[in-house]
């Protein structure tokens, strides 16, 4: 119970005084805190001394142990924690070890990993178009970030050329002024890595998903090249702006891998152990022409040799091998001069060797161009000026577009920068496809007329004139649909000149951009036209290759382009020969061809058909890691021999969106299996995403996808764990080991529903407050007692007033009632007689009444002593008013006279039970000592009067064993006067002879006063009142037994009804 | 301590048992030692007893509880009535006017109340449950309520007959009841003198 402690004494009080009870000191202090009160505030520095001792000594060793604590760490020994494991470091390890073997002009294209030793981005805007890139000087401070790559950029790569986007960290720039030299760009491409590399401008804006913005680029800095020669480098320097993102890079040179038919291999972003790779799918490109490139010789750093490798391809676009490089040129001159040869070999002509060392970027620059000038199968001017580095590189950058269709270029006045480049870039183009190159106007914008003029030799790329562009275009990139329609004329077919003045800018830019592209394969739009070369006729039979590729041949199987001569193929570079035995990509020509066949289709068909060209370069390469590793045109069978790393070193263009991104109504199903699933309850539609995020999902989507290739191998493709097998476990998607969607509705029976409603009844029931049952004062239970009661009280009153004896009394004695009347009868006279009083005050009534007739008779013949023993406290209170209800102490006439003292003694209470019994029949005079006996044999008799039988039972087995020991008790008779309660188990003893005679009951003693003539006693007017009370007893049992029945039926009854 | 209370209290039942069987003089001369202290630590524990009921009501209105009022008449009462006796005596008037004029006419209502109870029970037993066992004993309590009352014409034809046969069953079962005590008896005795059951405390 709750108490206050005093702080006086320390005894407990109670809370609800104020002063202790015992020390009378105050309970309450002021600080204690009543209710109501706010509580103030105190410095618990204060609070300390009167905390208890044992709080106290808690603190103190609390502080001791923390000052212990704090002493032992200081003379601790710091010890370094141990830092967490970088995983990735081997990437770093990995990308700077794999470093050397990226060749320059791809490490252009695709910087490894540099993000840190790279400058800062350039702040002027790329171009986003790969062309444009090559008119943009070379900046030596900056280093190809693809990283700077927006991802709509990126996403148009997609399934065009996914790990070329996906490893497009680093923008490709292709600055116009620096790399005027034919070389410059090349540099670019194949040197991200260098000092002086090439870096990719930042996109202006981030191109639409199906935007060709580098075309649109192009045009724009063609535009901007003033010069003819600029004109020419406009498409250049439209490619450097277009080409911003890897995507744009890869997807600017793309195109190109599809010029010879022959698969090329993906630009990737450029990655450590990418130069295996970068040679195995450059090797495409010394196909490109039908003619072998001939194999490096010279030692190469990583970047330098890739470059030279990837670049064999250029020489051999035209046909004709590219020559060797002779002079030992730094890491960039030196790939530049390799790389570029077989540009002059582009136009089956072969490039004049580049002898003398230049510089970085003007060296590569002119030797970048000359295999441009020969593209066109016509020679090109060699620059032996040195010119500025990005004029003169893009003039001669440019001539081997020029020479690229059989025409030579007409370099008019000395561009700018990226105006010359982009002009002379693109007028190989022009000459691509064998027919000439229309001439960029110098007023033309940068980027407008770079980009027209760009894009003229796209044109005629095919063999036909492209349609000048009389709107400038602004540098943003086109949408799909138009950008995608010199694809359409990509088969020969000439773009028709739809394009309106009124159009808008963009879109009649991108067609008028890519209507060079109309020409560029010479192949009409009809599937049955022949094929037309972009500069020789053989040039196009790969076009004509692709078009005859029957309908059951799947569109991933590589195409060779024309046929290489023997010695092409002796001098070609292991890279470049890989490619040509087959990628796991599908040629993108070879789609694109199919893609150009349809002319009649409408541009939305065009876009559609280009994106069935994307969904199926993105099936292929969906199961692979993101990375642009693989070739676009590799097959998925030939994915095994290239290293994906390999791949993506070597190309690390950005491919346009709409050339990436896939129809979304042509999803093959691995695309769709690549799509996020979304749950029945998910609003959002699965989004096809591009090739390159899908290449980055988890191995186990992409495992699935080239499980016809390696299903139990699960060899990682890319990334840190390139190369190992088994590491992630595959789980092809929709396994069971792909985690289910878990619905986050909670899935409940009806059952469970059921239970959780009523439970929220029963808890909802337990806070509402129910009302309170108005039970009436008056209840008919009451009623009915009130009534019985009343009637008891008064009709038994009435008759005990009225003192009446119409009730007849028996004369018929039962036999223990016989038996006591016997005994008193043969009692000796004035003997000591025991009476033990062992009823309660409740029933003194009763046993007075009882005990009347049998003390009064024996009193009136014998007149004995008597001597009152009571086992219980109550007991002795009860003697007197016994000897006074029987008028046995009353004085004469009325009573019989007896005193106290003298006559009858009250011995009082007699503890101990039946121990006590014991120990007074065996020493009365020890245990009672106000015993007038000293044995209790002295007594004449025993006469137990008791209202239980407990008592009764305890002296008759107390006396009987006392009986057995001591021969003189057998012949002291035990009477009993017990109550109707306690007679009938005491019985037994009476008819075993153990009691000599009982009387219990009213009934009994009215007999027994009856036949013994007694003086009339308080039975007698008990007796009418008895029965009469017995008589309304019975009564009311009965009838109220019978109507409670039928109540309870009638009740029961209606429950029932109600149910 | 355990230990040791059970073993006072098993010597001591032995003791006086075999008090009874053999009727040595050092035997019984202890049993009746024992006797004699049981029947004074008998009286003392009423006492005891009677203290505890004073403390407990005593606690009860330090406490200020629900009906401490009565408490505090229950000991003003016992420490009057106590305090008279040791004066004049039990058979003082004024003690034998508390008996008469308080003890027993209370006790004596509480038993008048309950003959109405049984009457207003017996009436309400159908109503509550209607099976034959309560029909039976409503019929028997009714015959030998019949077979006992007195009627202004005399005893009620055939009382003599019910009295004998009501008292063959009543003595019967008596006798069952009888021997269950006994041996109830006797077996709580083995128990308390083999240890098993320490009604003493200690378990």
């Amino acid at each position: 119970m709750g108490g206050v402690t005093c702080p006086n004494c320390g005894k407990d009080n109670p809370d609800f005084l104020d002063n202790c009870q015992f020390c009378q000191a105050v309970l309450r202090r002021e600080s204690t805190l009543n209710i109501g009160e706010n509580p103030t505030k105190k410095v618990t520095g204060d609070l300390e001394p009167i905390l208890p001792d044992w709080l106290r000594e808690a603190r103190q060793q609390g502080r001791d142990s923390a000052e212990e604590e704090a002493k032992k760490e200081a003379t601790k020994p710091k010890i370094q924690a141990p830092e967490p494991l970088d995983l990735l470091a081997g990437l770093a390890f990995q990308a700077a070890s794999d470093e050397d073997e990226v060749p320059d002009w791809l490490a252009a294209i695709n910087p490894v990993e540099k993000k840190a030793p790279a400058p800062a981005k350039p702040t002027e805007e790329e171009p986003a178009d790969f062309f444009a890139q090559f008119n943009q000087p070379v900046k030596e401070s900056t280093t190809p970030t693809l990283g700077d790559v927006t991802p709509e950029q990126k996403d148009e790569l997609g399934g065009w050329s996914p790990p070329a986007s996906t490893q497009a960290d680093e923008p490709f720039r292709f600055d116009a002024g620096a790399a005027q030299d034919d070389n410059a760009w090349l540099n670019n491409l194949g040197a991200p890595a260098s000092q002086e590399p090439a870096t990719w401008a930042e996109p202006e804006k981030p191109a639409e998903p199906e935007d060709l913005g580098w075309l649109h680029e192009l045009e724009s800095s063609t535009k901007q090249q003033p010069s003819a020669p600029q004109a020419d480098m406009d498409w250049m320097a439209n490619l450097d702006s277009s080409s911003t993102s890897p995507t744009g890079s890869q997807d600017d040179l793309s195109w190109l891998n599809n010029l010879g038919g022959t698969p090329a291999p993906s630009f990737d972003i450029p990655t450590p152990a990418q130069p295996t790779s970068s040679q195995e799918d450059l090797s495409w490109l010394n196909n490109l022409g039908g003619t072998p490139t001939p194999s490096f010789d010279t030692p190469t750093p990583a970047q330098p040799v890739s470059s030279q490798e990837d670049l064999d391809w250029l020489s051999n676009l035209g046909g004709t091998p590219a020559p060797s490089f002779d002079t030992p040129t730094p890491a960039q001159p030196a790939s530049s001069q390799e790389d570029l040869d077989w540009l002059n070999n582009l136009g089956s002509t072969p490039a004049p060797s580049f002898d003398m060392p230049t510089p970085a970027q003007p060296v590569s620059s002119q030797e970048d161009l000359d295999w441009l000038n020969n593209l066109g199968d016509t020679p090109t001017p060699s620059f032996e000026s040195s010119t500025p580095a990005q004029p003169a590189s893009s003039q001669e950058d440019l001539d081997w577009l020029n020479n690229l269709g059989g025409t030579p270029p007409s370099f008019d006045t000395p561009t700018p920068a990226q105006p010359v480049s982009s002009q002379e870039d693109l007028d190989w183009l022009n000459n691509l496809g064998g027919t000439s190159a229309p001439s960029f106007d110098a007023t033309t914008p940068a980027q407008p007329v770079s980009s027209q003029e760009d894009l003229d030799w796209l044109n005629n790329l095919g063999g036909t004139p492209a349609p000048s562009f009389d709107t400038p275009t602004p540098a943003q990139p086109v949408s799909s649909q138009e950008d995608l329609d010199w694809l359409t004329n990509l088969g020969g077919t000439p773009a028709t000149p739809s394009f309106e003045a009124s159009t808008p800018a963009q879109p009649a830019s991108s067609q008028e951009d890519l209507d060079w592209l109309n020409s560029l394969g010479g192949v009409s739009t009809s599937a049955e036209s022949a094929p037309s070369s972009f500069a020789q006729p053989e040039n196009t039979d790969w076009l004509n290759e692709i078009d005859n590729q029957p309908a059951s041949m799947s569109l991933l199987t590589p195409r060779q382009t024309a046929p290489l001569s023997e010695e092409a193929r002796d001098s070609m570079p292991d890279w470049l020969k890989s490619a040509t035995e087959g990628s796991s990509m599908p040629p993108l020509g070879g789609t694109s061809m199919d893609w150009f066949t349809s002319k009649d289709k409408p541009a939305d068909d065009v876009s559609q058909q280009f994106d069935d060209l994307t969904s199926q370069a993105a099936d292929q390469t969906q199961g692979m890691p993101a990375s642009f590793d693989q070739n676009i045109l590799s097959t998925p069978s030939n994915s095994a021999p290239l290293s994906n790393q390999d791949i993506d070193s070597l190309f690390a263009v950005d491919m346009p969106d709409w050339l990436s991104q896939a129809e979304p109504t042509t999803d093959t199903p691995a695309t769709q299996q690549g799509a996020i699933p979304s749950g029945p309850d998910d609003t959002l539609s699965p989004v096809n995403l591009p090739s390159w995020v899908q290449a980055m999902r988890p191995v186990e989507a992409a495992i699935s996808d080239v499980s016809a290739v390696s299903i139990d191998q699960n060899t990682e493709q890319e990334g840190p764990l390139a190369g190992l097998r088994g590491v992630i476990p595959f789980a092809p998607i929709g396994s069971a080991l792909r985690p289910k969607s878990i619905s986050l509705k909670l899935q409940a029976t009806e059952e469970q529903q059921a239970g959780a409603s009523l439970l929220e009844q029963i808890l909802t029931s337990e806070t509402t407050s129910r009302p309170l049952k108005a039970t009436p004062f008056v209840a008919s239970q009451r009623i009915l007692r009130w009534a019985l009661s009343a009637v008891f009280v008064i009709v038994l009153g009435v008759m005990i007033g009225m003192g009446t004896q119409l009730m007849p009394v028996s004369a018929a004695l039962p036999v223990a009632v016989s038996d006591a009347s016997n005994v008193v009868a043969t009692m000796p006279d004035e003997a000591p007689v025991l009476i033990v009083i062992d009823y309660e005050p409740a029933l003194s009534g009763e046993m007075e009444a009882v005990a009347g007739p049998l003390l009064d008779q024996m009193t009136v013949l014998r007149h004995p002593t008597y001597s009152f023993v009571s086992t219980s406290p109550n007991g002795s209170a009860l003697v007197e008013r016994l000897m006074t209800n029987t008028k046995i102490n009353q004085p004469a006439p009325d009573g019989l006279g007896y005193q106290t003292g003298d006559q009858y003694f009250n011995l009082g209470y007699l503890p101990g039970g039946s121990a006590g019994v014991r120990g007074f029949t065996e020493q009365p005079k020890v245990i009672l000592p106000s015993a007038t006996i000293t044995q209790f044999s002295d007594y004449a008799a025993v006469i137990v009067i008791t209202d239980h039988a407990e008592s009764g039972l305890v002296w008759i087995e107390q006396l009987e064993l006392m009986k057995q020991t001591n021969p003189t008790l057998a012949n002291q008779p035990l009477l009993i006067l017990a109550s109707a309660q306690a007679g009938p188990l005491l019985q037994p003893y009476v008819s075993s002879k153990q009691v000599a005679g009982m009387v219990y009951g009213l009934s009994d003693a009215a007999r027994y006063e009856f036949v013994n003539n007694s003086r009339p006693g308080i039975v007698r007017s008990y007796w009418d009142a008895f029965g009469v009370g017995l008589f309304m007893a019975i009564l009311a049992i009965v009838l109220g037994s019978l109507w409670s029945l039928f109540t309870g039926i009638r009740a029961r009854r209606a429950e029932a009804e109600q149910g | 301590m355990r230990i040791l209370t059970a073993v006072i209290a098993m010597a001591s039942g032995l003791i006086v048992l075999l008090g009874y069987f053999y009727p040595l003089d050092a035997l019984t001369q202890l049993r009746i030692m024992l006797t004699d202290w049981a029947i004074i630590i008998a009286a003392m524990a009423v006492l005891i007893g009677i203290a505890n009921l004073v403390f407990v009501q005593m606690d009860k209105i330090r406490k200020r509880e629900k009906n401490s009022i009565y408490g505090g008449l229950l000991v003003l009462s016992l420490i009057a009535t106590f305090g008279l006796g040791l004066i004049f005596g039990p058979g003082h008037q004024f003690m034998r006017l508390a008996v008469d004029a308080i003890i027993v006419p209370v006790e004596a209502s509480l038993m008048a109340i309950l003959a109405v109870t049984l009457v207003y029970a017996s009436i309400r037993l159908l109503r509550r449950r209607a099976d034959v066992m309560t029909v039976i004993f409503l019929l028997v309590a009714v015959i030998f309520l019949i077979a006992m009352m007195p009627t202004p014409f005399g005893p009620v034809p055939g009382d003599w007959l019910v009295t004998q046969f009501a008292g063959m069953f009543s003595r019967g079962g008596a006798r069952g009841l009888l021997i269950g005590i006994a041996l109830g008896t006797l077996l709580t005795g083995i128990r308390v003198l083999f240890g098993i059951d320490r009604p003493y405390g200690g378990n």
